[in-house]
């Protein structure tokens, strides 16, 4: 047995440490298991945030590293224990501690399953909307670590518009309470929204304060068949300029389209080079009227069809397909690398028609899908073949495609974070005045460099980021 | 389902989403990632394929610790069947001590056990050598060999009833209960001879040669002309005889065309009379039932509501749904036997969900369900929804 495991032992009950190896192993990776898996030294399971605490103040006085996980869905790498150490599972931190009606707030543990708080929620009418397409299994506390987003960005907003208050553990073991269940708060540094998107980097978030809103009454789901993917594009600009906000405006290629067609009764049609998806959410007549007014808009932006879903077990089936979309396409292509570059919504015609040049020039094909209502595009390198020539493919497309969405005043990342996967190309985005900003800023709350290293940017002189 | 290593595309299809963890009943009760199928999966390649780990103790225990209840395969979008590659590793690494491999055996040969071996079973579960939650096993079995009940009134099909283990020699009233639900809506029943276990507990034991050899001889019983369907009461013995006999077989097996014809004919009980329709409005029942849907629902779309469809025509009967009532009740066939602490947190789960829903009695066509969730003071009530649909006192 590791001394790690050992010395842990002596500080929390047995069953909340593994280090037998084939519990590491399980714990090596995320959902980027292809990119990079090494397994940790020791994981502690905690139950509340004294366990955490006390974990941290162990790790400060040994200089180990600590890696916070959620359910280990996450597709940039963030949990991954790439300088082994203690991995801190969170999920058995599992309780919701309250749900307030009168102010429209809830309070839970980090390792609250998303979909388990939205259905405990909904029982009161209430409605919490980010929905990152793993709501089956991730956390709350990894979606505040990420600011998860999801299709409900384009109206919503994402986890970040809804964090109010965090409880924190940082990496000396003491705890700090963050925020609080006000909804307007005016005082001192954000430092509750300095922890959201953190990706585990600043310390450990162990509770959440979030902010909810009614639930709507009425739903709808329409599909829209586009010629070209510009067509289906510039569909996108003009909805959001028209100034009708549908809770969902996802975009798909063909082949996704045909990727989710197994799964759905009634299959999309593989006629149009590009497709919308979209849910129309408000009062009954709201979501009428929208519908309308989105079904004249596509087909005046020449829609081949224009589909709505009235059977409610039918559009469900059609948004369970799209959110299984990323492990679907494995059952297809060999290998998928996913990225998560946004543009800006009016730019999104311009960046399709790019990533479409240069999916020709490479002769790598580059899958689309993505929350085009809010810019949000998931274009991933696919290949059917493993070797050292993909790869190098791939590895250029990704910087390609970064570049291109930066050159349209993009984001490198939308909602996925930078993780372990991003980080070679954070200091384009951000510059290297910014980099060193928030390095001091990291030095402040994790002078000994024990919280998630390798994270958010390359570890000094390390490349862990194989593409 | 002939080598672990005919898996391997499979295991290249994971995309590591970690999306099987919301409803492994194994992973729930332990919320720790080396209890969900993407880890269990990795560790069966590590330690069984690439052999890049040794099959240690915590290995075995890893992969011993999967209730093939198929909710990963039914919930991955790749539907990768993690629950089968246990199966065939629990096969690979042997599970079962000799005494039990062989009491299992003869269980599943006899469809119960009787004479001194029932004897001395009963005595053993007195002892607490096995769980108390499993009925003892009854004097007389249902159906000790071949039966036939005729039809009450005008004959609308003829049926073969493959009697499950447990309704043959556990709790023979189900059976009779099953067969007076079907002759009473004018289907004919006939117990073929020479049937045997379907061969799921022989199966979850890792003993998939005995599993084999039992669906070879079911498939031979079962293929006799002039029949309509087979149907059964219990959901694993249906998916054991629809879809897992043609897997184990395999397509060189010479009974392999056999098994294919038997699958397209075979039915859960419930789901065949709901297919058929109720010819007459049943005695009325006025009680809260909640339904329990049993894991081996994969093989038919309609399996899992069809007892709830079924009983919604019996009068003065309340149905009080239950949250989640497809999640496993812990049981997993006779998985809760050696799992005590993993299985008794599932059911844990199931019960509060049960109490929440304010019913009266559990509606569930699995036995083995049945019994674990009655648990050993059965004090929660369980019943076959075919022994709600009664029919006046008169007996087939």
């Amino acid at each position: 047995m590791k001394a790690i495991a050992k010395d842990l032992f002596r500080i929390l009950p047995r069953s909340a440490v593994l280090q037998a190896p084939e519990d590491l192993l399980a714990y090596a990776a995320d959902a980027t298991a292809d990119l990079f898996s090494r397994s940790p030294d020791a994981v502690v399971l905690p139950r509340s945030t004294d366990d955490v605490a006390a974990v941290l103040c162990y790790a400060a006085s040994r200089k180990v590293p600590v890696t916070p996980r959620g359910a280990g869905s996450g597709l940039a790498g963030g949990a991954t224990p790439v300088e082994g150490g203690i991995v801190l599972d969170m999920k058995r931190m599992n309780r919701v501690m309250a749900v307030n009606r009168g102010n429209m707030t809830a309070q839970a543990e980090a390792g609250v399953v998303l979909e388990n708080f939205k259905r405990l929620i909904a029982k009161e009418n209430l409605f919490y909307p980010p929905d990152p397409q793993s709501a089956a299994v991730c956390t709350l506390g990894g979606n505040v670590a990420t600011r998860a987003g999801g299709p409900r960005g384009v109206k919503y907003g994402t986890t970040v518009h809804y964090v109010l208050g965090l409880t924190t553990v940082l990496p000396d073991g003491e705890v700090v309470k963050t925020g609080g269940s006000c909804v307007k708060q005016s005082v001192g540094y954000d430092l509750t929204h300095l922890f959201t998107g953190s990706e585990g980097t600043l310390g450990v978030i162990t509770e959440v304060t979030l902010r909810l809103l009614p639930l709507p009454p009425a739903h709808a789901t329409a599909v829209a068949v586009a010629r070209t993917s510009e067509d289906a594009a510039s569909m996108v600009s003009e909805i959001i300029a028209r100034g009708t906000v549908p809770a969902m405006l996802e975009y798909l290629t063909l082949m996704a389209a045909a990727t989710m067609n197994p799964t759905l009764k009634i299959p999309l049609p593989l006629t149009g080079e590009a497709y919308l998806l979209m849910d129309i959410d408000g009062t009954a007549a709201q979501v009428a009227a929208d519908c309308a007014l989105l079904s004249d808009l596509c087909r005046e932006k020449g829609a081949l069809e224009v589909r709505i879903v009235e059977d409610p077990v039918e559009a469900a089936a059609y948004w369970k397909a799209r959110a299984s979309l990323y492990p679907l396409i494995l059952t297809m292509a060999k290998k998928a690398i996913i990225e998560d570059v946004t543009v800006p919504r009016d730019r999104l015609p311009e960046f399709v028609r790019k990533i479409g040049e240069l999916s020709a020039k490479m002769g790598v094909l580059i899958g689309m899908a993505g929350h085009a209502g809010d810019g949000n595009m998931h274009p991933s390198v696919l290949f059917g073949e493993v070797n050292e020539k993909t790869m190098q493919d791939a590895r250029f497309a990704v910087r390609e495609i970064v570049r291109a969405g930066l050159a349209l005043g993009g984001t490198i990342s939308g909602e996925h974070g930078v993780g372990l996967h991003k980080a070679e190309f954070i200091e384009e985005e951000m510059g290297s005045a910014q980099i060193a900003l928030m390095k001091r800023v990291k030095a402040a709350f994790d002078p000994l460099g024990i919280m998630n290293p390798g994270k958010i940017w390359p570890a000094a002189g390390v490349d862990h980021a194989k593409p | 389902m002939q080598s672990l290593e005919a898996y391997r595309p499979f295991m290249e299809k994971c995309s590591h989403c970690a999306f099987c963890q919301a409803t492994c009943p194994s992973f729930g009760a332990d919320i720790s990632e080396s209890q969900m199928p993407r880890a269990r999966m990795e560790i069966i390649r590590a330690c069984l394929l690439d052999k890049s780990m040794p099959l240690t103790r915590r290995a075995r225990q890893i992969i011993a610790r999967c209730l093939l209840c198929g909710n990963c395969n039914r919930t991955c979008p790749a539907a990768i069947p993690v629950e089968e590659m246990s199966a065939l590793a629990r096969a690979e690494i042997g599970g079962l001590n000799p005494f039990t491999r062989s009491v299992t055996r003869r269980f599943a040969r006899n469809r119960g056990l009787s004479g001194i071996w029932r004897v001395a079973a009963n005595a053993g579960r007195g002892m607490g050598l096995a769980p108390r939650e499993v009925p003892p096993i009854a004097a007389a079995p249902f159906a000790p060999g071949a039966l036939s009940f005729p039809a009450a009134g005008e004959e609308r099909a003829r049926i073969l009833y493959f009697v499950g283990c447990a309704a043959n020699s556990l709790c023979p009233e189900t059976a009779r209960d099953v067969v007076s639900a079907l002759t009473r809506n004018g289907i004919a029943v006939a117990v073929p001879d020479g049937i045997v276990c379907c061969g799921a507990p022989l199966y979850s034991a890792g003993d998939l040669e005995k599993a084999r050899e039992n669906a070879r001889v079911n498939v031979e019983a079962l293929s006799i002309e002039g029949f309509d369907a087979v149907v059964t009461e219990c959901t694993t013995c249906a998916s054991f005889l629809k879809e897992k006999t043609i897997k184990l077989l395999g397509p060189e097996d010479p009974l392999a065309e056999k098994a294919k014809a038997l699958s397209a004919r075979v039915y859960e009980a419930t789901d065949y009379l709901l297919g058929k329709g109720l010819s007459a409005e049943p005695d009325p029942a006025p009680r809260a039932v909640t339904f329990h849907v049993p894991c081996h629902r994969g093989f038919s779309p309609t399996v899992d509501e069809a007892p709830r469809r079924l009983l919604e025509k019996v009068p003065g009967l309340t149905i009080r749904d239950m949250e989640r009532p497809d999640a496993c009740c812990g049981a997993g066939g006779l998985f809760f036997a050696k799992n005590r602490a993993v299985s008794g947190e599932i059911r844990r789960r199931k019960l509060s969900d049960i109490e929440a829903s304010g019913a009266e009695c559990v509606v569930t066509p699995c036995p083995m369900c049945r019994a674990f969730i009655s648990g050993a003071d059965r004090r929660i009530e369980t019943v076959h929804p075919l022994s709600l649909v009664r029919y006046g006192k008169e007996e087939p």
